[in-house]
This record gives structure tokens, C-alpha cells and sequence, in this order.
């Protein structure tokens, strides 16, 4: 459904309310209900650089439910080493 | 000894943070070592935050999102191709999709209906009806998100012991 779909069926209900305040109630919605349920997942390609331990996350990801390194999934470590490496 | 649990050689992933961290666990020295190879692929799946909705002349937010000016190739947000810049036009506004599926939307028109009606006092009651469509959709979502499109979905049997 395209929003301009969604759009007419809430104005049929409030026809009053403004075309920004709509959408920004439908981001809320998503936000909530993209949360709540997981339900966009993605996958995302990075390149490892040498020596280099740590790959700062992006914004929009909620939670990994996977790594493949070099195409082989690899294990979640469980907790995390005891000597911390910060590169 | 780094991880007592650990006695395979390999590599392993974790997060810490607000990053994702990689190294690969040697079980002889009992060490974790940081890959020493430039330009090795990794695989990131992972649970995203829906894309958002543009209002004309905002540009994505989503991080690393690239558009014409950059990448031909990947210049589609929300199934509206941003080809004459990175923002949001007037012209194809109202048609972005919603990356929720379609079958949830209803329940997202419900979540504004009950928005709209929670500011007057008089039609608190309406806002809560919509409010508990929105709550069963979402709870079909989360069934439809955990069990994806195959229809396979966990049973607990009975066994003798």
C-alpha cells in the first residue's frame, strides 16, 4: 500500500488532521511495530581492514542475527575475551 | 585461559559497544588474534529499524543510505527511485511504500486512527478500540516475523520418558 492509500483512510476517519502530522504518526507506528515484531530484516557487505578488530555498527540496525566471514557463517562468541582489544 | 568453553580453533563474533567485533580464537595459544587480512568479505544479517517516511525534502536517514549522486545502482528509497537528487520531491511523495508488509498495514492505519482520536477526551473510547487493532497486528506480525514465509513454525509434543 502506498501512503498516499494509507493517507486517505485515516483522513477518512480525521480530515482534519495535516498531511506531515499523519506521517509523522505512521514513522512512529513503524518505528514501534519494526521494533517490536523484527520484522525488516537486511544484510549488509563490509570489507575487514588489517588489524582491525572493531566495526562500529549503523544506526538503523536493531539486532544481528548473523555473521558469514569470507561466505562461512561463524559463531557468536558468548560474553566476550577477558584481554580487551580496542583496534 | 581466555574461555574455558572454547576448544576449536575459529572465528568467532560479538558485539560490544554499539559495534561488531571479529577475531579469530586460536585454541592452542588460547588467544584471541584480530584478523591481519585487508579486504576479506563480512556478512552482516541483521534486524533493521523500518525506513521512515519522507516528508518533500528530507533525504533518508538511514545510515549509509546512497543515492544517484553516488550509485546509480542503489538509488531507491521506499519505491520511489531518488534520481534527481538525494531529498524527497512533491512529485512522488505520496507514492513511497511502507517496508512493513502489506498485510500489517491495517493495523498502522489503526495505530493513527487511535492517535487522532486520543486528543479529545470524548473519543478516548474509539482510540482504544484502534489501539487493540494495532496490538493484534502486531502480535500477527510477530508470528509472521519468526516463522517467515515457509509456514514452519515450532510444536511442543509430548514424549514418554
Amino acid at each position: 500500500m502506498k501512503l498516499k492509500e494509507m493517507v486517505e483512510r485515516i483522513k477518512q476517519h480525521h480530515p482534519d488532521l495535516g498531511i506531515t502530522e499523519i506521517v509523522r504518526y505512521l514513522n512512529d507506528g513503524m518505528n514501534d511495530m519494526g521494533y517490536r515484531t523484527k520484522i525488516v530484516e537486511a544484510m549488509d557487505e563490509v570489507e575487514t581492514v588489517k588489524d582491525q578488530r572493531v566495526y562500529p555498527l549503523k544506526k538503523h540496525i536493531i539486532e544481528i542475527k548473523a555473521v558469514d566471514y569470507q561466505g562461512k557463517s561463524i559463531k557468536k562468541l558468548i560474553g566476550r575475551p577477558i584481554e580487551r582489544d580496542l583496534t | 585461559m581466555e574461555r574455558q568453553n572454547l576448544s576449536t580453533s575459529q572465528h568467532l563474533w560479538w558485539t560490544e559497544r554499539d559495534s561488531l567485533l571479529i577475531a579469530y580464537y586460536n585454541a592452542n595459544s588460547d588467544k584471541f588474534n584480530t584478523i591481519d587480512k585487508a579486504g576479506e568479505k563480512i556478512h552482516i544479517l541483521y534486524v533493521q529499524r523500518p525506513d521512515k517516511f519522507l516528508i518533500p525534502g528530507e533525504n533518508p536517514e538511514r545510515d549509509g543510505f546512497t543515492t544517484h549522486e553516488s550509485n546509480a545502482s542503489t538509488g531507491t528509497y521506499l519505491g520511489i527511485e531518488l534520481g534527481e537528487g538525494p531529498s524527497v520531491t512533491d512529485a512522488n511523495f505520496l507514492s513511497q511504500e511502507c517496508e512493513i508488509p502489506e498485510q500489517f498495514h491495517e493495523a498502522l492505519i489503526a495505530r493513527v486512527i487511535a492517535n487522532g482520536y486520543e486528543r479529545k477526551a470524548e473519543t478516548i473510547p474509539l482510540a482504544q478500540h484502534f489501539h487493540m487493532k494495532y496490538e493484534q497486528g502486531v502480535k500477527l506480525c510477530k508470528v509472521y516475523a519468526s516463522k517467515g514465509r515457509d509456514a514452519v513454525y515450532g510444536q511442543l509434543r509430548p514424549m514418554p520418558f
